[in-house]
C-alpha cells in the first residue's frame, strides 16, 4: 500500500531521516518506537507531506506522492492523522469538527454528515457532548473527538503521532480503548507511541527507529521479548550505561571512580549500590593487572587495545552490571592465579555473580550485582 | 457597567455645562481695583489674542513686543478665550467685533482705534487675468452704486438681509472659489446657504465675467493652501494682506476698510460704561443657547449633514480599509520577500505620519490635480490609514492561532486557501474583534479633521454654528454628545458581530 524508498530529511543542517526504507501493507498495525529526536514524527509527518521529504520516494497505490504534479490534498483525503495534541477546530462543536469535512471535501449532505458524525460520536463513546466546544472537553476526550474526525474522512490508513503523551494517565486507557476497537476492525494504522505495553499488545508489526533510520524491526514478540541489536536492547530495557576505557595499568583511577560516582548519582542508585559498583571494579582491575604475571598481562593488554570498562543499569529489569572487555589472547579477565590469599575473588563472590565468555576476538566479562 | 458609564458621562456634561453658563461677573467682583484695564498700555505685557497670520497678528507682534501673544484660527475661539480669562484682551476688526459685542453683554472696547486694514481678494498666482479683471470690477460697482448696495445690505442691516438674485448665464466657464463661511458678515452660513458682503460681491464678479461661481468651504489655513496648489482659483474672506501672504498669493485692490479695536471684559475695564446684567436661570440660558445654536435658521440641518458625513467617511473608510487591510496582511505574511518589504515599508510609512498631515498632503499636493472632491480624499486617506493599522491586527491574530489548527485542517485535505477560510479566519476574526474596535472607534473621532480639506462634517459644522452665535460651549458640547452617541452605536453594532462570531452562540 504504501513504499517508502530512501526517505531523506534535513532539518537546516541537521539529518533527521537517514535512507529510511520500509513498506506498510494494507490491514498492519504498525507500531513505530525510538527514543526521542529519533525521527519517528518525522517520518509519520513525511508520510503526509507535512513535512516535505528532502529527498526519497513514498509511493501509495503505484504513485509518487513526492512528485510535484500530484496533488497533496487528494491523497491526504484518504490518510487521516491523529495529533498529540489533539488539534480539534476550536470554533466548533464537537459535531462541527465531525462535519466539516464530509460536507466541505466529499460534498456530503449536511444531514448525512451529522447522522454519520453521531454514529462516530456513539462509537468514541462521546455522543453526549456533540454540543459542547473542544475546550471544554477533557484531554481524553479531546484525543476521542478527533479520532472520531479522522474516521469521519472514511481514510484507508490512520497516522497516529504520539496520541496519547499529552494525556494524563488516568485518559490514557480510555484513548487506547478506541484505537484497540479500530485495530480489531483492521484499520491500517501507524502509530508512533511510548506505550510499549499497548504497542506489543496490538501492533503485527514494531518500527525501532534510531539514528534517522528503522534500526530494528520485526513483529512484537521479535522487538520487545528478544531484541537482537545493542541499541534496541537499551531502550526496550531501559539500560543506562557509563563507558570508561583504559590504556595500561598506568590509568587515572580517581577519574574512573569520580565518574562512576557521577553516573551513580544521576540515576538515583543508592549509595550500597554505588559501593558496590566501585568495591567490584577496584577489585577486578586488582585481579587483571596486579596478581600474577603482571608485566607480560600489561603488555598484552597495552598492545591489543586496551580494556573498556561498561557499568550499565537496567530500568526495567533493575539490574546493576559491570563488563570488562579486553582483547582475547589476554586469555582470562579475572586472572585467578594461585598461591594468592584470595581476597579479592571471595570480595567478588561474595557480592557479583560472575561469568566469563569470549565472543570473535573479545574476552567478557561479566559481573552482575545481585 | 455601560449605564454606570453613560451615568458619569452626563454627569460630568452638565457640571461642565453648567460651569460654562454661570455668571461671569462674579469672577470680574473678585479681581482687585488696581488690575483694571485703562489704555492701551496697562496690557503691554498681558496675553493678547489675535487671528492667527492676520494683519492684527503682525501689529502686535511689533508694537506690543513684550505681551504674550495667542495666535488662534477663528474669531469664534478668540472670543472664547477671552471670556475664559486665558486673554486680557483681543484685537479684532470692528465689523467682527460688533456682532461679538452684540451676542455677547460682556465685552467691551478697551480702544476702538488701533489699526487699520484692508481685505482684499486672494487669487493664485497664475489667475493675474482675473485679478486685473476683478479690479476693474470693483472701480466699476464703486462708480454705480451697487457697492454701496452691498454694504447696506451686509454691514448695516445684515440681520434682515438676504442674498438679492444675481442673473449670470454662466457661459464662460466655472470661477472656483474658497471660503471659510465662519466669517460674518463677509462670508457665513444662514438658513444652511452661505451668503455675506463677499459673497455677494463674488456671485456678482461671476456674473460680470459670465461664468459660473463654484464654493468650497475650508478653514482659512486650508483655504490658503489650496490657493497657492491651484485647488480653486481665489479666495475671499475678508482676507487681509499681509507681506507673508503677498509672496504667494495676487491681491486685488483693497475692497473694504476698516478699523481693529481691542475688545477685553467690561468687568476688567476701568471704564466699561453701562453694564447690562444678566439675571436669566440656568434652564433659560440653556433653552436660549438650544435656541440659538440648533433651531435659529434651522442650523440642526448643518448638524444633521455633518454627522451624515462624518458617519459616511468613517463607514467607507473602515470598508476599504479593512479590504485593504487583509490585502497588506496578506502581502506582509507573504513568502515572497519583495512583498514582505513592501507592506512592512507602507506601515511603517503610516505609523510614521500623522494623519492630519497625511490627509492634507494628499489633499492639496498627491490629488490636486484630479481637483476630487474633499470626501473622496478624507475616504481615500482613512481607508489607507486604517489598512495599514489594522493589516498589523490581523496579522497578529492570524499568527496567534496555533499552527496545529492548520496541520489538522491539511492532514484532513483541506487545501491551504480552504484551511484560511473554513479554519483560521473564523478564529482569527474572533480574536481581532476587539482591538479592531478600538481602532474603529478612533477612525470615527480622527474624521474631525476633515474640516482641514473643505469637507463639511460634524466638526466643521459645529465650527460654522459657533462663527455665527459666538457661543463655544454648547455647539462643542453638542458635538462632543454626538460623537459619543455615534461612536457608541457603531460599538454596539460590532459588539453584535463579536457575539455573533463567537464559539458559544450554538449553547
Amino acid at each position: 500500500m504504501i513504499t517508502v524508498e530512501n526517505l531523506t530529511k534535513y532539518f537546516g543542517n541537521n539529518l533527521v531521516l537517514n535512507n529510511l526504507n520500509t513498506v506498510i501493507n494494507k490491514g498492519e498495525i504498525i507500531s513505530i518506537i525510538g527514543p526521542s529526536g529519533s525521527g519517528k514524527s518525522t517520518f509519520l509527518r513525511c508520510l503526509n507531506l507535512l513535512e516535505e521529504p528532502t529527498s526519497g520516494k513514498i509511493i501509495i497505490d503505484g504513485v509518487n506522492i513526492l512528485d510535484k504534479k500530484n496533488n497533496p490534498n487528494r491523497l491526504r483525503q484518504k490518510m487521516g492523522m491523529v495529533f498529540q495534541s489533539f488539534n480539534l477546530f476550536d470554533h466548533l462543536t464537537v459535531l462541527g469538527n465531525l462535519t466539516i469535512g464530509p460536507v466541505k471535501l466529499l460534498k456530503m449532505s449536511e444531514t448525512e454528515a451529522k447522522a454519520q458524525g453521531r454514529d462516530l460520536l456513539n462509537m468514541v463513546g462521546l455522543a453526549y457532548k456533540e454540543n459542547s466546544f473542544p475546550a471544554e472537553l477533557s484531554g481524553g476526550q479531546q484525543q476521542r473527538v478527533a479520532i472520531a474526525r479522522c474516521l469521519s474522512m472514511h481514510p484507508e490508513i490512520i497516522l497516529f503521532d504520539e496520541p496519547t503523551s499529552a494525556l494524563d494517565p488516568t485518559m490514557v486507557s480510555e484513548v487506547l480503548g478506541v484505537i484497540r476497537r479500530l485495530a480489531s476492525d483492521g484499520m491500517t494504522m501507524a502509530i508512533v507511541t511510548h506505550e510499549m505495553n499497548f504497542a506489543k499488545d496490538v501492533s503485527t508489526r514494531v518500527l525501532y527507529m534510531d539514528e534517522g533510520r528503522i534500526y530494528e524491526e520485526g513483529t512484537p514478540s521479535e522487538i520487545f521479548d528478544k531484541p537482537q541489536k545493542e541499541k534496541t536492547r537499551e531502550f526496550i530495557y531501559r539500560i543506562r550505561s557509563f563507558n570508561y576505557h583504559i590504556n595500561d595499568k598506568n590509568f587515572d583511577l580517581f577519574d574512573l571512580k569520580s565518574g562512576i560516582e557521577r553516573f551513580c548519582t544521576k540515576h538515583f542508585l543508592d549509595s550500597r549500590s554505588t559501593l558496590r559498583i566501585q568495591l567490584v571494579v577496584e577489585e577486578l582491575l586488582q585481579l587483571c593487572f596486579f596478581e600474577g604475571d603482571r608485566d607480560k598481562r600489561n603488555h598484552h593488554i597495552e598492545d591489543n587495545g586496551g580494556l573498556n570498562i561498561c557499568i550499565s543499569y537496567s530500568e526495567k529489569n533493575n539490574e546493576l552490571s559491570v563488563e570488562f572487555s579486553a582483547h582475547k589472547s589476554l586469555v582470562t579477565i579475572l586472572n585467578q592465579v594461585e598461591n594468592t590469599d584470595g581476597i579479592s575473588i571471595n570480595i567478588l563472590k561474595g557480592i557479583a555473580y560472575l561469568s566469563e565468555t569470549i565472543t570473535d576476538d573479545r574476552i567478557t566479562l561479566r559481573a552482575v550485582i545481585s | 457597567m455601560k449605564k454606570l458609564v453613560l451615568y458619569f458621562f452626563i454627569l460630568s456634561i452638565s457640571v461642565s455645562i453648567s460651569s460654562c453658563f454661570s455668571d461671569e461677573t462674579d469672577k470680574g467682583q473678585k479681581q482687585l481695583q488696581e488690575t483694571k484695564l485703562r489704555t492701551l498700555d496697562d496690557i503691554r505685557t498681558k496675553n493678547i489674542g489675535v487671528l492667527l497670520g492676520s494683519l492684527q497678528d503682525e501689529y502686535v507682534t511689533q508694537n506690543f513686543p513684550n505681551a504674550n501673544i495667542i495666535r488662534i484660527d477663528h474669531s469664534s475661539d478668540l472670543a472664547m478665550s477671552l471670556q475664559q480669562g486665558q486673554c486680557e484682551a483681543i484685537l479684532l476688526d470692528n465689523v467682527t467685533s460688533s456682532y461679538l459685542m452684540k451676542e455677547n453683554g460682556s465685552f467691551a472696547y478697551l480702544d476702538d482705534s488701533v489699526t487699520q486694514n484692508t481685505f482684499a481678494v486672494g487669487f493664485q498666482s497664475d489667475k493675474k487675468f482675473l485679478q486685473n479683471k476683478f479690479n476693474e470690477f470693483l472701480k466699476e460697482i464703486r462708480n454705480n452704486g451697487i457697492y454701496e448696495k452691498i454694504y447696506d445690505r451686509w454691514i448695516i442691516n445684515s440681520d434682515t438681509s438676504v442674498m438679492p438674485e444675481i442673473d449670470n448665464k454662466g457661459e464662460n466657464g466655472i470661477i472656483h472659489m474658497g471660503t471659510t463661511g465662519e466669517s460674518i458678515p463677509f462670508s457665513f452660513v444662514k438658513n444652511n446657504v452661505i451668503v455675506g458682503f463677499d459673497i455677494e460681491l463674488l456671485y456678482r464678479f461671476a456674473a460680470y465675467m459670465n461664468m459660473k461661481l463654484d464654493i468650497k468651504i475650508f478653514n482659512f489655513g486650508g483655504m490658503l493652501a489650496a490657493l497657492i496648489s491651484n485647488k480653486i482659483d481665489l479666495g475671499a474672506n475678508s482676507i487681509m494682506v499681509t507681506e507673508e501672504r503677498a509672496k504667494q498669493i495676487l491681491f486685488s485692490d483693497g475692497y473694504f476698510t476698516t478699523t481693529s479695536g481691542m475688545l477685553a471684559l467690561k468687568s476688567n475695564l476701568y471704564n466699561p460704561g453701562e453694564s447690562k446684567t444678566d439675571n436669566k436661570s440656568f434652564l433659560d440660558k440653556f433653552k436660549e443657547s438650544f435656541v440659538n445654536n440648533i433651531v435659529l435658521e434651522k442650523r440642526y440641518i448643518l448638524i444633521l449633514d455633518g454627522l451624515k458625513v462624518t458617519f459616511i467617511i468613517t463607514i467607507l473608510a473602515a470598508l476599504f480599509g479593512t479590504i485593504l487591510g487583509g490585502f497588506i496582511c496578506a502581502m506582509r505574511m507573504s513568502r515572497r520577500r519583495i512583498l514582505r518589504l513592501m507592506s512592512k515599508g507602507y506601515i511603517a510609512f503610516f505609523r510614521g505620519i500623522p494623519q492630519v498631515v497625511f490627509l492634507m498632503l494628499m489633499f492639496y499636493v498627491v490629488m490636486a490635480p484630479f481637483k476630487t472632491d474633499g470626501v473622496t480624499v478624507a475616504v481615500i486617506s482613512f481607508a489607507m490609514y486604517f489598512s495599514a493599522y489594522v493589516s498589523e491586527m490581523f496579522r497578529t491574530s492570524i499568527e496567534s492561532i496555533k499552527k496545529g489548527q492548520t496541520e489538522a485542517s491539511l492532514a484532513m485535505g483541506f487545501s491551504k486557501f480552504c484551511t484560511f477560510i473554513y479554519i483560521i479566519f473564523p478564529q482569527a476574526v474572533q480574536r481581532v474583534l476587539p482591538v479592531y474596535k478600538g481602532e474603529f472607534i478612533s477612525l470615527v473621532k480622527i474624521t474631525a479633521i476633515v474640516g482641514y480639506i473643505a469637507v463639511l462634517d460634524l466638526t466643521k459644522a459645529s465650527d460654522i454654528i459657533r462663527s455665527r452665535t459666538f457661543d463655544a460651549f454648547f455647539p462643542l458640547i453638542m458635538v462632543a454628545v454626538l460623537y459619543f452617541l455615534l461612536a457608541w452605536g457603531l460599538t454596539l453594532i460590532l459588539d453584535f458581530l463579536e457575539i455573533k462570531t463567537a464559539p458559544k452562540r450554538n449553547l
